[in-house]
């Protein structure tokens, strides 16, 4: 479960991102994100990935209270997520392979037969069984984000943070990665997807939250009112 | 073990894709290294030769006149237990008339009228002191036992070698701190060019839950892999400087007493690894500094 409980983001030149914002996600929900530039989407994101600590109020996730919690229990947090970005953000000179075992290497304590049958498990879930060992620049756009897929799945995260995660794709490769998104609910996975793809979240037929000056304007499924 | 193989390729790999200024690096260190080593080596030959001139540290304690062979031992028991006391020689007023007479031959006939109740002496100890910077507590502490009548002592020549001594200690520190500034400050930015050159893959590092010792271990290894490559450089090249040197002094200047390379090895390698790590973990360290928070 994901809870907002009255939080405010200010930052330190006065802009106030999120004014009081109060939402709830509940285990295994896929939720789009929505909203003009500057509505606090990306604020929203940082603050999920504790990358900034919220002004006031409180922010749970997976019982976890983010407000509270010491910098140095950061990284285990992270560790619970999954992380995709509009730039995929990838390791140049690592195979599609290496990268997606970079992340369970980093959480430790698999061997390596089970970090290759687990690497290839992920990649056949996106597709990319065949590419293991192409280098990020060999593949296309759409192949990057299944990689980007992969790495942040296979540590078993209960939730999945993708911002922006079609931004640099074209309609065909946004719908595929979407897709993938959204096949993760059947992995119980929740899924947050920031996006400023109207259409395109119309398409899924889930729930859109609707952000304007920091606070929730909109709150439907699949464009409907709840 | 995997992991420490991961950390030590990257480390690698950073030392190369910086070549030119982990060369520097690696110069800077040598030099300063060279430089401090240079100081602690002639350092511990001034001491090695001064230790000669402390053995004229020397304190005559007289006894009372009228002081029997009680007194005197128990004034040498007293002696004894005070610190700084390396040996007691006791000489009786009879031997010392003899050693002046013996000094002074050509003037015997000046003490030959001297009789055994004349003579004008007092029973006393020589004391041999081992650290001159404690000669005026020993002083002190001889003056007070019962019976002395008169303490002799070359205290001035005490404090000039205490001075000296102390004089080049104080030196070689302050010069080993600059040395070691000037290393960690080519140090932190050789491995702040690492970091710059990587920080979207720290970026990444933190956004999967890579803790700080994961992310920093690489960086910290190729500090560690700079000052020991400088260490190693700088001993053997300390090594044949010394050599050459030393056998020129020896040849040239024959009063002068050098120790031998070999002897000074573990100090050498205590100082040059001692300085080149602290360097090249600390300046690793201070580089990454925000990159590794989360």
């Amino acid at each position: 479960m994901i809870e907002f409980k009255n939080v405010t983001k200010r930052y330190p030149e006065g802009k106030v991102a999120l004014d009081n914002l109060n939402l709830k996600i509940s285990d295994g929900e896929f939720v789009f994100i929505m909203g003009d530039s500057g509505a606090g989407k990306t604020t929203m994101t940082k603050l999920l990935l504790r990358e900034e600590k919220v002004t006031s109020g409180e922010l749970w996730v997976g019982g976890v209270n983010l407000a509270k919690m010491p910098s140095a229990r950061i990284p285990k947090y992270r560790r619970r997520l999954g992380v995709v970005f509009q730039d995929f953000r990838l390791f140049k000179k690592k195979t599609v392979f290496e990268n997606v075992a970079f992340a369970l290497r980093v959480v430790g304590g698999a061997d390596a037969s089970e970090v290759k049958s687990r690497v290839m498990s992920m990649l056949r879930i996106v597709g990319l069984e065949d590419k293991a060992g192409s280098f990020p620049a060999q593949l296309s756009g759409g192949e990057q984000q299944r990689v980007a897929l992969a790495r942040a799945i296979i540590n078993n995260p209960h939730t999945i943070i993708a911002d922006e995660p079609t931004g640099n794709l074209d309609p065909k490769l946004s719908m595929e990665i979407m897709g993938l998104l959204v096949k993760m609910k059947e992995y119980n996975k929740t899924v947050v997807v920031v996006t400023h793809e109207a259409e395109l979240a119309k398409m899924f037929n889930q729930r859109i939250v609707r952000l304007r000056d920091g606070k929730v304007i909109d709150d439907s499924f699949g464009g409907e009112s709840r | 073990m995997r992991r420490f193989g991961d950390a030590l390729i990257q480390a690698l790999h950073g030392m190369f894709r910086n070549g030119l200024l982990t060369f520097v690096s690696i110069f800077v260190l040598i030099s300063c290294l060279l430089f401090i080593g240079s100081f602690a080596l002639i350092s511990r030959n001034i001491d090695y030769n001064l230790a000669d001139v402390t053995d004229l540290n020397e304190i005559e304690v007289f006894l009372e006149y009228d002081a029997d062979d009680a007194t005197a031992a128990r004034v040498e028991a007293e002696i004894n237990k005070l610190d700084n006391v390396e040996s007691v020689t006791y000489v009786s007023k009879e031997d010392g008339l003899k050693e002046i007479a013996g000094e002074f031959a050509e003037y015997s006939y000046l003490l030959d009228d001297i009789t055994a109740e004349e003579n004008p002496l007092s029973d006393c100890f020589r004391i041999v002191y081992a650290d001159n910077a404690k000669a005026t507590t020993l002083d002190y502490d001889l003056k007070q036992i019962e019976g002395v009548r008169k303490v002799n002592s070359r205290l001035d020549l005490a404090a000039t070698i205490g001075s000296l001594q102390s004089g080049v200690s104080i030196v070689f520190v302050w010069f080993a701190i600059l040395c070691g500034v000037v290393s960690l400050f080519v140090i932190i930015n050789t491995i702040k060019l690492s970091v710059y050159a990587r920080r979207e893959e720290i970026a990444i590092m933190r956004y999967i839950g890579a803790g700080r010792a994961y992310i920093a271990a690489p960086f910290v290894l190729e500090g560690a892999l700079i000052g020991i490559v400088g260490a190693t450089v700088a001993y053997f090249l300390e090594k044949l400087i010394y050599r050459a040197l030393s056998g020129f002094i020896v040849s040239e200047i024959g009063i002068v007493k050098l120790y031998s390379y070999s002897a000074m090895t573990p100090m050498l390698l205590l100082i040059f690894f001692g300085i080149a790590l602290f360097c090249g973990v600390v300046g690793s360290i201070v580089s990454l500094g925000r990159y590794v928070e989360a």
